[in-house]
């Protein structure tokens, strides 16, 4: 009987893998998302040989995604490890996502809440053309207003909150980028996920998971033969 | 109900909202002022099965959590106000915008909409009206049997009347800016209305200041490409597809599920 479990928790471990799959492909076009990496480990059951799984934590990939070409002045995108820093009610959240936008009092703004200045506080601009150097700071007509704040994530310890943003597990606030990466001016980081990736992931999730289906089906009519030869010698 | 149907279907309904944009876009490529729009996404909420940080034993910590993404939602469909091509029409009432700012038009229910569309015409009462028929703020009125319309690049407009040699002044253009003019309200017609994303109108004289200069005898083209528009087309339609095959995966799991039970 216990085989029945096991199969099952590795069916259902699948569908876990399902719903992340599902979640990358449809964030195809989300900016500066980070695919999640779904993982399954093995429990050990009661001491014994026999091993279930379970759905492990996700990790989120640090991949570099595609920069694509937009010419809108307002729209950046980071190569290298660094991200963006925002200021949200909740503590700092950091995110990839480039697509900046301007607050009717000058606060420069991305995924709804306000881009951090390189050592805190919020970037209010002036009006006028605003470039965007490789290091992060701000021109407006010339003018040197502020630097974008970017920090280096430490070790596997961002989770998605969901609206591009993600939130260190660990200590707060993440320290200062230290070099490595650019911010450049007119493009956008697409979507970090490979389709063909997460199709053969897809595939991959489909075919464990009959297989595990294949298992039960198995036991279940071995069972049903037992209680067969069960019932015709009695 | 397998979680996967609804998220894959996030993602299917998000490249609709990208493709209609894009469709947008492609139907205007010889409106005058028109900016482009792109729709921008952002990753829907996590469930949390397992936070992160939280004790795996009394001396360890779980790294990452488990979280199981719910999909993509449409963050904003907003225009970008880069500059489009200059098109030499030799029109002398028509005019373009170099630089920052738009022209204000006065809608008949009183409103002020604001438009780069600067392809204006005189109407029966030589009043200066965009191709609506809507009258540029403030009133522009040209007198009977005037000749030579000259449009400096500061917006005044002047004009020779009668056998006069020297020209007479009879109006300027005024042109309004935005901090945001993302913020800005399309409302049809090459025109927007302000919303309080834009911020105040702010109204200054042409050339100065940072506000755009005029330019007699040329229209604003599209600020959008061909191109980039097909190459988003493309990628609109991959990530669909790619979001129909996790639907049909989900769809066969279930299928599978289903099977386990025999029939009778």
């Amino acid at each position: 009987m216990n085989g029945l479990y096991l199969a099952a928790s590795g069916a259902a471990s699948q569908l876990d893998s399902l719903d992340t799959v599902a979640n990358n492909l449809a964030n195809a076009g989300t900016a500066g998302f980070r695919r999640v990496l779904s993982q399954v480990e093995s429990i050990a059951g009661d001491g014994s040989y026999l091993y279930a799984s379970a759905p492990a934590a996700p990790l989120v990939d640090m991949g570099q995604g595609p920069l694509k070409a937009t010419g809108n002045p307002l729209d950046v995108a980071v190569t290298g490890p660094a991200f963006m820093v925002v200021d949200t009610p909740n503590g700092p959240a950091y995110t990839r996502n480039g697509e900046l936008q301007v607050d009717p009092d000058g606060t420069l703004t991305t995924a709804g809440y306000p881009l951090e200045k390189d050592g805190g506080g919020p970037i209010v601009l002036p009006q006028g053309s605003i470039t965007i150097a490789s290091d992060g700071t701000i021109n407006v007509n010339g003018a040197t207003q502020a630097k974008i704040g970017l920090a280096d994530p430490a070790g596997d310890t961002l989770t998605p909150l969901g609206g591009t943003l993600y939130r260190n597990t660990g200590p707060d606030p993440l320290p200062a980028s230290t070099g490595g990466s650019q911010i450049h001016q007119g493009f956008i980081e697409g979507s970090a996920m490979s389709e063909t990736g997460e199709l053969v992931n897809l595939i991959g999730v489909m075919r464990s998971y009959e297989a595990s289906m294949k298992a039960v089906k198995s036991i279940d009519d071995n069972q049903n033969q037992t209680i067969q030869a069960y019932t015709i010698q009695s | 109900m397998l979680q996967a149907l609804s998220i894959a279907a996030t993602g299917m309904d998000a490249q609709e909202t990208r493709i209609e944009v894009i469709a947008n876009n492609l139907a205007n490529a010889s409106s005058p002022g028109f900016k482009v729009s792109r729709a921008r996404f952002q990753d829907l909420l996590y469930l949390t099965e397992r936070a992160a940080g939280t004790q795996s034993s009394q001396v360890s910590y779980v790294p990452t959590g488990q979280s199981i993404g719910l999909g993509t939602k449409t963050a904003a469909v907003d225009q970008i106000f880069t500059e489009g091509q200059l098109d030499n029409t030799t029109n002398p009432t028509d005019v373009a915008i170099q630089g920052d700012g738009f022209y204000q038009v006065s809608l008949p229910d009183g409103t002020v909409a604001y438009t780069r569309d600067g392809s204006f015409r005189l109407n029966q009462n030589g009043q200066l009206v965009t191709l609506d028929g809507y009258p540029v703020q403030p009133g522009i009125s040209v007198p009977q049997g005037a000749r030579n319309l000259t449009i400096g690049p500061d917006g005044t407009i002047s004009v020779q009347v009668g056998n006069a040699t020297t020209p007479t002044t009879v109006g300027t253009l005024q042109i309004t800016r935005f901090i945001n003019p993302a913020g800005l309200q399309p409302m049809g017609q090459n025109m927007y209305v302000q919303t309080q994303a834009a911020g105040p109108p702010q109204v200054g004289v042409a050339g100065q200041n940072g506000f755009g200069s005029v330019l007699q005898g040329y229209l604003e083209m599209p600020n959008e490409s061909v191109v980039s528009e097909m190459v988003e087309l493309i990628e609109a339609q991959r990530a669909y597809e790619a979001g129909s095959k996790a639907l049909q995966t989900a769809d066969n799991m279930q299928s599978v599920a289903n099977g386990l039970i025999p029939n009778g």
